[in-house]
């Protein structure tokens, strides 16, 4: 009864206050419509034309969609994101979740905080210069990679980073090694912080190995946030445009062929943007089922947690 | 190169020197200047001769400033009162086709920028300016002379595009050549610079041999992946093997092969695998490509790599563009190096070499100074007045004094406009521009979706991923596509050649 009044009461001052607020909100809310919303359905309109991405389109229903789906590069550049997909899934998450607890338990909290900083600082490299600075690492003539296997006398073993098709892909996926990405670690550092102490303590009290409580307690709590880090990584995977781009521009042939670059491509080298967009709706389709789907079935525990 | 060494040093004071000429030239050149009436900003992407800012304190001499554009801007501005040349540039360190689209679309294109004409098939059409009526009028800083007259004749025809009209104005030229090291010729024991392809495969294997990387160059050499220099191979190639059919491949009888020319060619079987002097060069490539550094098939940001190798001093040859030359004076490396020309295909190397040497590897597409002019749908700036106004700067622009001003400053291309004068170093490939340029492509670079394609499955081929015979046939199939695209883009009546 007492909880039907104050909703009650909530309800009418909120109606007091709707106007203002909602014409606080509406300078807000219309330029997220014109610059997020809008374009969003320009593209799924554009995506069932023939368009050139300047001169009118002309409507053309699915054509683009049966190009695209009917198109063995497609899946080829499907393939590749998921061999990609499965191995960044578990290194982006795994490393930095292992990372964060690892500094999490630190006792001194200046080592707790310098550790955080040495790891986030990284985030300042803008991507396209820690890009350029992996393909000269990979460079097998002046390459600090094979420098040292020349060093350690393995010359014969040297090899062709990004030039090899049978390797250029792993190479691309080695990007970033050894994966603690500063993003992911402050997330889950967050939410390590936010479990109750008293879970710690009578992890403790109970005789709790580090490697039970982690996989017990630490990662059951933080499942929440590896679900937001999933559904993240999953959209930038997706979306990866960048890196492939500028090491090995899909190539050798199309051995790190992804499908946003293919949209790329298509959208701005081929002189077909409708084919692109098409593309890029049903990359847009593959984020919403995937994030459905986990939002399904991974279900974090709100309990213990602060 | 000694010459070429020597003259690109004196760069330097040279265009301190020629820095003072403009103001000279401009009189004589602004006798008369056309009315105008409009009045406003002029925009203007001028790529690679984009004024550069001042440099950081205590960095004064480190790298070229380019100042000629930004001069003559101000000249013009003067004879021309209420008009402003504004410089804009596009996002640093990415294609320009992704910001110009967006721009063009939003009608906010500059009005100038610069475009390669072969990349010119990966725009929308309608977003650049048929220049050929404007090429026809008067143009007042030639005294009343059509503007065209300006144009060396055997470059105009190179930029005639598929449906007649030419979209980009060219005043420069840039050359290819052989980089060597003499310390690794030396070691290797090779006392001359090749002259035919068979003694160059000679020197390479010698190269290979003491243990250094014979030869470097960057294949990919851009963005977006097109064939770019890969298809500097086909033009020594094609232009030599089939330089006695040259007359007979202008069937459309323009002064150069036409897109129109190939199309026609692919789909009578000339151009392509169905004939065996078209598929002899890639055997010998397959053999050259032994020598190349490991990673060739990598994409290369944009030609970095090679260039780093090559300063190392392992590397034995390294071919480039001409205007890698004044940076690698800058580098100063540690060892002695020079250029030799592409070497002469003899019948040594092939039963289709015809002894032709080609001179004009290289050409005035990769150049600086090419620049197209936006439709008013592009950029709705643009109205009549304006677009006189836009001409009448790009013809201040392309004067001969202009031109060599713009040019000269670059130290690595030559001036082509008729009547501009090179760096007396650059003579040499100041002539390869005036000489008769009958060059074959191979058909291969006909749109960028076959360019594409073609490009990627020769990165197949090469690491061995594809036969040589499923290259070729990709190769057929993909000319065949762009073929039949281009016919119907441009609406072809092809039947005179027995081509429905």
């Amino acid at each position: 009864m007492m909880e039907r009044m104050l909703q009650s009461r909530k309800t009418r001052k909120l109606s007091r206050h709707s106007p203002v607020a909602y014409g606080l909100i509406a300078p807000s809310f219309i330029l997220m419509l014109t610059f997020s919303y809008f374009p969003v359905i320009v593209a799924i309109v554009y995506s069932f034309t023939t368009w050139d991405g300047f001169n009118p389109p002309q409507y053309s229903g699915l054509t683009n969609y049966q190009q695209v789906l009917s198109d063995p590069i497609f899946w080829l550049s499907m393939w590749h994101l998921l061999l990609w997909g499965l191995f960044k899934l578990f290194v982006d998450l795994a490393v930095p979740l292992v990372t964060a607890s690892l500094i999490f338990h630190l006792r001194s909290l200046r080592a707790q905080y310098v550790y955080r900083v040495l790891f986030v600082v990284p985030m300042v490299v803008p991507g396209v210069v820690l890009l350029m600075i992996w393909s000269f690492l990979y460079d097998p003539n002046l390459g600090v990679i094979n420098s040292l296997i020349h060093h350690f006398g393995f010359t014969s073993l040297t090899p062709d980073w990004l030039g090899d098709p049978n390797l250029a892909l792993v190479a691309l996926m080695l990007v970033g090694l050894p994966f603690v990405v500063p993003f992911n670690l402050l997330i889950f550092y967050a939410g390590l912080q936010h479990v109750s102490e008293s879970v710690f303590e009578a992890a403790t009290l109970d005789g709790c190995s580090a490697l039970s409580r982690f996989f017990k307690i630490e990662f059951p709590l933080l499942l929440g946030q590896t679900k937001l880090l999933m559904i993240l990584t999953v959209i930038g995977l997706l979306q990866n445009v960048m890196g492939p781009l500028v090491l090995t521009n899909g190539g050798p042939g199309y051995a790190t062929y992804m499908p946003a670059l293919m949209m790329y491509f298509d959208a701005f080298q081929n002189n077909q943007m409708s084919l692109g967009l098409a593309i890029a709706m049903i990359i847009f389709v593959m984020v919403l089922v995937l994030t459905w789907v986990q939002n399904k079935f991974i279900r974090p525990s709100e309990e213990f947690v602060n | 190169m000694t010459k070429w060494r020597k003259g690109l040093a004196a760069v330097a004071s040279l265009a301190t020197v020629v820095t003072v000429l403009p103001a000279a030239n401009v009189s004589a050149a602004s006798a008369g200047s056309g009315n105008l009436t409009f009045k406003g900003v002029i925009t203007m992407d001028a790529g690679a001769y984009t004024p550069s800012p001042p440099p950081p304190k205590g960095q004064q001499g480190f790298g070229i400033q380019y100042v000629a554009t930004k001069v003559l801007a101000k000249e013009f501005e003067k004879l021309h009162p209420g008009i402003t040349i504004q410089f804009v540039t596009s996002p640093s360190g990415q294609s320009i086709t992704p910001w110009l689209l967006a721009k063009a679309d939003g009608g906010q294109a500059p009005d100038i920028t610069p475009q390669n004409v072969l990349s010119l098939s990966s725009y929308p059409s309608g977003i650049f300016t048929n220049l050929k009526p404007y090429l026809q009028q008067p143009d007042p800083y030639l005294g009343g002379k059509k503007w065209s007259t300006e144009f060396q004749p055997n470059i105009t025809a190179q930029y005639v595009s598929p449906d007649g009209g030419q979209y980009v104005v060219n005043g420069d030229y840039v050359g290819v050549a052989m980089y060597y090291n003499k310390d690794v010729f030396k070691k290797a024991g090779i006392t001359a610079t090749p002259k035919t392809w068979s003694q160059m495969m000679t020197d390479l294997a010698k190269i290979k041999a003491i243990g250094d990387v014979p030869m470097e160059w960057d294949v990919a050499g851009g963005y977006n992946g097109e064939m770019r220099n890969l298809g500097w191979l086909p033009r020594i190639f094609y232009s030599n093997f089939f330089a006695s059919q040259f007359n007979q491949l202008r069937y459309t009888k323009q002064a150069q092969i036409s897109q129109e020319d190939y199309v026609i060619a692919i789909k009578k079987g000339v151009i392509g695998t169905p004939n065996p002097r078209w598929k002899a060069m890639w055997p010998i490539i397959q053999t050259l490509a032994k020598y190349w550094q490991p990673n060739v098939e990598a994409n290369d940001n944009n030609g970095v790599a090679p260039f780093q190798a090559f300063l190392t001093g392992n590397v034995g040859i390294w071919l480039d563009g001409s205007y890698s030359a004044p940076t690698i004076i800058q580098q100063n490396p540690s060892f002695q190096w020079g250029t030799f020309k592409i070497p002469l295909l003899t019948k040594q190397t092939s039963k289709y070499a015809t002894n032709t040497f080609y001179p004009g590897l290289g050409g005035p597409f990769g150049g600086g100074f090419n620049y197209s002019v936006s439709t008013p749908r592009a950029d709705s700036s643009m109205t009549p007045a304006k677009m006189k106004a836009v001409i009448n700067w790009l013809q201040f622009l392309s004067t001969p004094a202009h031109d060599s001003f713009i040019v000269n400053e670059s130290a690595g291309f030559v001036p082509t406009v008729i009547g501009a004068t090179p760096l007396p170093d650059m003579k040499d490939l100041y002539r390869q521009t005036q000489a008769s340029t009958n060059f074959i492509d191979g058909g291969m670079d006909l749109t960028q979706n076959e360019e594409d394609a073609i490009y990627r499955a020769y990165q197949s081929w090469i690491g061995g991923q594809m036969s040589l015979a499923s290259f070729e046939a990709t190769c057929e199939q993909q000319m065949v596509a762009a073929a039949d695209q281009l016919i119907s883009q441009n609406h072809w009546n092809l039947s005179q050649w027995g081509i429905r």
